[in-house]
């Protein structure tokens, strides 16, 4: 017999999980309270700015015949938003764009979507959006005060796949200098002149809020799109949460908060779905129609001069090649020889997309698939903050490409002449790349893709000094110590050689310690150079460090508050007596981590 | 004549916007639990919360204290599921996603197809004894009926999915 009430209980474990985080905030939003609070803080000239947008037209001509919702983008994907921009504006586009071997397709038609005026800056910003292939593209044009023009395009496949209601493409892009500024640890920082936010919204979206530090600003939804200026943020002015109100209800919007020039990666405590085990085994994969020398795609001739010198450099054959005809990228791949000439042993690949090229490289040919059938590398080359692109090479072996995604959902990766690129949600992120054979077996599971952002990271504030050392041949490290973002501490180590600095070192922690007992660094770790100094941190009940030389001798130092920094004396800097090793001890002498620094293999 | 720095004992009629947000978040988990579980998702569920909140702020001063607090904000927020549960839904991120069993094997005794089968009030009070842990009395200020009616209809909804759960698993 069954018991009903355990049966109850377990069913409630399983639905546990689904609950998401309270949000105060958002109840007062919607109890219509913040907008009180909002009018309150004469520090929100952004809302001004939102109030004022002058809506140069809302006519969204849809030829389709596929039923508007609030669910969808029919508006951007079957029809066209906004109105068109004028004629000479049309026309110094379609100039600019034929002039790039990676332009947009011709024919491509601008949309005039969305205009507002910052008063002090005196800036025009002009959002326009369009459609190429398979991308949808939102175009900020700032004009008067700050003049820029950039581009950011999200793959229409994920807009389809996501269905939300509204889609963040842009946030908090700054433009011009503004007039505040701030120190983040070593480092002052100088904020924006603007900070420009934008997106899409669904057909039936009237209204998106955002929230920064400045408040929570409602915007119009206009032309299918939405756009926010903030002006004369902050520093670190960012936007927090974003919602669209359909009717009375408010339903919060998933985005990826803009990186910053301090963003570090977080640990991720989401799990990632998706095969993490291989099927079959496959190692030392080819190219097949690249050794054949087949001539796929385009003549490297196609590509521009100043580049082509880079790409052709002991090249003996090679072609460009598109992963994913909707997006502005090209690939080169060649076959080359070594500086010396002789066998062919090397594959080559160089990529190409809007912000020029080429990056990539060379690889020993029959080492590139030799641990599995996939490469990939991950950047940020949308042009959009949301997206993150993966992209690399696939042998032979792979007959397609899946992404799995940290929310469930799963992406077919664009996979062409043994290229795959896709531009990958960052709200989505952990993600997993999975290559598949003929037969449906797992070939290749590449490494976790995580998200930048979010992690400790240095916190509003000078840091102080904490300790100096200096190298018995003058050379100097400083010791800085701030708060994190996190709650817990962060280390900068400045190094100095005849009173300039060299280069600064910049290392958080949450509040509480996570890894190993010691956390210490060699300074410097490089060939030839023996270790000089030693620095970093120790846990709490670490109260003694005993550093362990070459030729046996010892010498104990005492962290001050978890801290460690020491010059290596004079005798320790010789070949054979260099610092090697490194014992943490505890109150009773007892050891309770260590550390090996190799020593330089002369 | 007007009592000036002396202490009065006052009837204070409302409630304070401090006491909501504590309750808010003391008991979030198992307000979206019970909402979710009316509404059909996890999403509409914290939705018909925020706005169940909402309208408590609104309507703060309109409690009397006839009841406790807590059963106050359940009767609006079950209410604001039950409208909620009636409208039609806004498809959203959540419905692309692809449900993870986990090992688990979902809904292996057919249990919330059961629970749903059941009538509106017999769900409600499981919803409220189970994903709430509230007690007779508790559920039946939030429902507005005599705690002998929750007894009731709780050991008739037992009854119920207990016939149905054997028969399952002969």
């Amino acid at each position: 017999m069954i018991d009903v009430e355990k049966a109850l209980r377990d069913e409630l474990d399983a639905l546990a999980s689904a609950t998401g985080s309270p949000d105060w905030d958002e109840v007062l939003v919607l109890a219509g309270r913040a907008r009180v609070r909002a009018r309150r803080r004469r520090a929100a000239l952004a809302a001004l700015i939102a109030a004022t947008a002058l809506v140069v037209a809302v006519a969204t001509p849809l030829g389709s015949t596929i039923a508007r919702g609030l669910n969808d983008f029919s508006t951007w994907l079957t029809g066209q938003p906004g109105s068109p921009v004028t004629e000479s504006e049309q026309r110094a586009f379609d100039e600019t764009n034929a002039r790039s071997w990676l332009g947009f397709p011709a024919g491509t038609k601008l949309r005039r979507l969305i205009r507002v005026i910052d008063p002090e800056s005196g800036t025009t910003i002009d959002l326009l959006g369009f459609r190429s292939g398979g991308t949808l593209c939102l175009r900020l044009e700032l004009s008067g005060g700050i003049r820029s023009t950039t581009t950011s395009c999200a793959p229409l496949a994920e807009l389809r796949r996501a269905g939300a209601p509204a889609r963040v493409i842009i946030i908090d892009r700054g433009f011009g200098k503004g007039t505040k500024r701030a120190w983040y640890g070593l480092e002052q920082f100088r904020a924006p002149a603007i900070k420009v936010t934008a997106g899409i919204v669904a057909d039936g979206v009237r209204s998106v809020i955002v929230n920064d530090r400045s408040g929570k600003h409602t915007l119009r939804a206009v032309s299918d799109a939405f756009l926010y200026v903030a002006s004369n943020p902050d520093v670190d002015q960012r936007v927090r949460r974003v919602w669209v109100r359909i009717g009375k209800r408010l339903l919060p919007v998933k985005f990826a908060p803009a990186l910053t020039f301090l963003s570090m990666t977080p640990p991720t405590q989401l799990s990632v779905p998706g095969p993490a085990r291989v099927e079959r085994y496959v190692r030392g994969g080819k190219i097949g129609w690249l050794e054949r020398y087949e001539p796929r795609g385009r003549s490297l001739d196609i590509v521009p001069a100043g580049m082509r010198g880079r790409v052709k450099r002991h090249a003996i054959f090679g072609r460009v090649v598109v992963p994913d005809p909707s997006r502005r990228v090209r690939v080169a791949l060649t076959l080359s020889t070594s500086r010396n000439g002789g066998k062919v042993t090397g594959l080559c690949s160089w990529w190409f997309d809007r912000r020029g090229g080429p990056s990539g490289g060379c690889a020993i040919r029959s080492k590139l698939f030799y641990e599995g059938p996939i490469t990939s590398s991950f950047g940020m080359i949308s042009g959009s903050d949301q997206f993150a692109t993966v992209a690399g090479l696939a042998s032979d072996d792979v007959t397609r490409i899946v992404a799995f995604l940290a929310n469930g959902q799963r992406a077919a990766v664009p996979l062409a002449d043994n290229v795959f690129l896709i531009d990958l949600p960052r709200a989505q992120l952990p993600a997993r790349l999975v290559a598949y054979d003929t037969a449906g077996r797992v070939i290749g599971v590449e490494p976790v893709i995580r998200d930048l952002g979010g992690g400790a990271s240095p916190a509003r504030g000078r840091a102080r000094l904490f300790s100096k050392a200096v190298s018995p041949a003058g050379s100097r490290v400083e010791l800085y110590v701030g708060k994190s973002t996190t709650g817990g501490l962060c280390m900068y180590v400045r190094e100095s050689r005849g009173g300039r600095p060299s280069g600064n070192m910049v290392s958080c922690s949450g509040a509480t310690w996570e890894g190993p007992s010691l956390t210490l660094s060699a300074y410097p770790s490089m060939y030839p150079d023996p270790p000089v100094f030693l620095v970093g941190r120790v846990r709490a009940d670490v109260v003694k460090v005993e550093l362990r030389f070459a030729d046996g001798a010892r010498t104990t130092i005492r962290p001050k508050s978890g801290f460690v920094l020491c010059a290596i004396a004079k005798t320790h800097l010789e070949e054979g007596s260099e610092l090697v090793a490194v014992v943490g001890r505890d109150e009773q002498g007892k050891p309770i981590g260590s550390q090996r620094f190799k020593p330089p293999n002369r | 004549m007007r009592l000036r720095g002396t202490h009065v004992s006052v009837w204070h009629r409302g409630a304070s916007l401090e006491q909501l947000e504590s309750l808010y978040r003391q008991r979030y988990e198992h307000f979206v639990r019970v909402a979710a579980a009316i509404t059909g998702g996890a999403e509409p569920g914290r939705d018909a919360v925020q706005h169940a909140f909402a309208t408590a702020v609104s309507k703060r001063k309109s409690y009397r204290r006839a009841g406790s607090l807590e059963a106050w904000l359940w009767r609006i927020v079950v209410n604001e599921a039950r409208r909620l549960a009636r409208e039609p839904q806004l498809a959203s991120l959540e419905e692309s996603y692809e449900p993870s069993a986990n090992g688990r094997v979902p809904d292996e005794l057919g249990i919330r197809s059961r629970i749903a089968a059941l009538p509106e009030r017999q769900r409600e009070t499981l919803f409220l004894r189970y994903y709430a842990d509230l007690d007779y009395r508790a559920i039946a200020e939030t429902l507005g009926i005599q705690v002998g009616t929750v007894s009731a209809t709780l050991s008739a909804a037992h009854e119920t999915l207990r016939k149905l759960m054997n028969e399952v698993e002969r």
